[in-house]
């Protein structure tokens, strides 16, 4: 979090240095059957992070079912375009009930390991469900450590989703908020 | 949590009205009906507009009397939070104590008399041992929030009944201010 004093006028270095929090309300929705991003790429831009520097994406979100089981995924895109894909759960088409709608969260943590071009992180990602009634609810955490991140370069991150099949199925994001913590 | 602009002169009034806010007054009660655990914190008139977004977590414990009954955790919203959302409801097992975590998003989407605000609730409570456990998310999306009038937001506790005196106890809330 920016540490400011009271008459300090703020400047684009000290910004972009900080840590801090920044909010996207763009809305994401559709039914794809490839990893689709579905929120904003979010920039880690080159050079910005050492060992021990972390931040936090929460993506905020449904997932409507149609009168078929559809399995789906949630993954985290990561790195150079956010091109690289890690797992956080690939839920079966069982999991969610038939007509029904999930409510989630999903919360991303990256922390970098190891700086520079040969750099690594750790990249987690837990998701948070619950249907309206108490009919079914997934949590579920998933990801990789000592995962290949060049520091020196420009990253990104980002959630993907998709679904096994399509129908009149979709899923909505609302917002994502990105928390740069170290 | 502040956003600032290059070359703006960060004021007094800047630094208060972000960043994050710790309140450990605990709250403990048999509650019967949806009762603010936390204290009600404010989000004042005209300090939010689009993107504006709030981050809520409270902490503390359920102890079920002799009789199981249901527990359940919601979130007050709106001006006096008077508008309530419940997250969950779950039967807890009798003599459990639950030790549970909840975090309450609010972003607002749309500013103005006739806006609007996606808000979450997240509850996740584990007994001692290992015998019972709850995880849920359940959200109003959108939600009508007017940025133009003093807005209050907490979060809620009570049990089914006061069979056998169950006893809810909040130890502390956090407000942050993400956007």
């Amino acid at each position: 979090m920016p540490v400011f004093y009271s008459g300090q006028i703020v400047t684009d270095v000290e910004l972009n240095s900080g840590t801090g929090c920044v909010v996207d309300n763009t809305i994401y929705t559709g039914t794809p059957t490839a990893l689709t991003q579905f929120s904003n790429l979010w920039d880690v831009g080159p050079s910005q992070a050492v060992v021990g520097s972390a931040w936090r994406l929460t993506v905020l979100g449904k997932t409507v079912q149609d009168g078929t089981q559809r399995a789906q995924n949630y993954y985290i895109g990561y790195g150079p375009s956010g091109a690289s894909q890690q797992e956080i759960v690939q839920c079966s088409s069982a999991d969610q009930p038939i007509n029904s709608t999930w409510v989630w969260t999903v919360t991303i943590h990256l922390i970098i390991t190891t700086a520079g071009a040969g750099g690594r992180a750790t990249i987690t990602g837990t998701l948070a469900a619950g249907q309206v009634p108490n009919n079914s609810e997934i949590t579920w955490t998933g990801g990789g450590s000592n995962l290949t991140f060049n520091t020196t370069v420009d990253n990104k991150l980002c959630l993907l989703l998709d679904f096994g099949s399509a129908g009149t199925n979709y899923f909505a994001t609302y917002c994502s908020i990105f928390e740069r913590l170290s | 949590m502040p956003q600032y602009l290059d070359g703006q002169i960060v004021s007094d009034i800047n630094l208060n009205a972000n960043g994050a806010q710790v309140n450990n007054t605990v709250i403990s009660g048999t509650f019967t009906s949806p009762t603010n655990i936390t204290t009600l914190w404010d989000i004042p008139a005209n300090s939010t507009t689009s993107r504006s977004a709030f981050r809520l977590t409270a902490v503390g414990t359920t102890s079920m009397g002799t009789t199981g009954l249901n527990t359940q955790w919601g979130i007050g919203y709106g001006p006096n939070a008077a508008t309530q959302f419940i997250i969950d409801q779950e039967a807890q097992p009798a003599s459990a104590v639950w030790y549970y975590t909840v975090t309450v998003w609010v972003m607002v989407n749309i500013g103005g008399s006739g806006g609007q605000a996606y808000i979450m609730g997240q509850i996740r409570a584990g007994q001692i041992p290992n015998n019972s456990v709850v995880n849920w998310t359940l959200g109003v999306l959108p939600a009508a929030w007017n940025t133009t009038v003093d807005n209050k937001l907490s979060i809620l506790g009570n049990f089914s009944a006061s069979t056998g005196t169950p006893v809810f106890t909040n130890n502390c809330s956090v407000l942050e201010r993400l956007g």
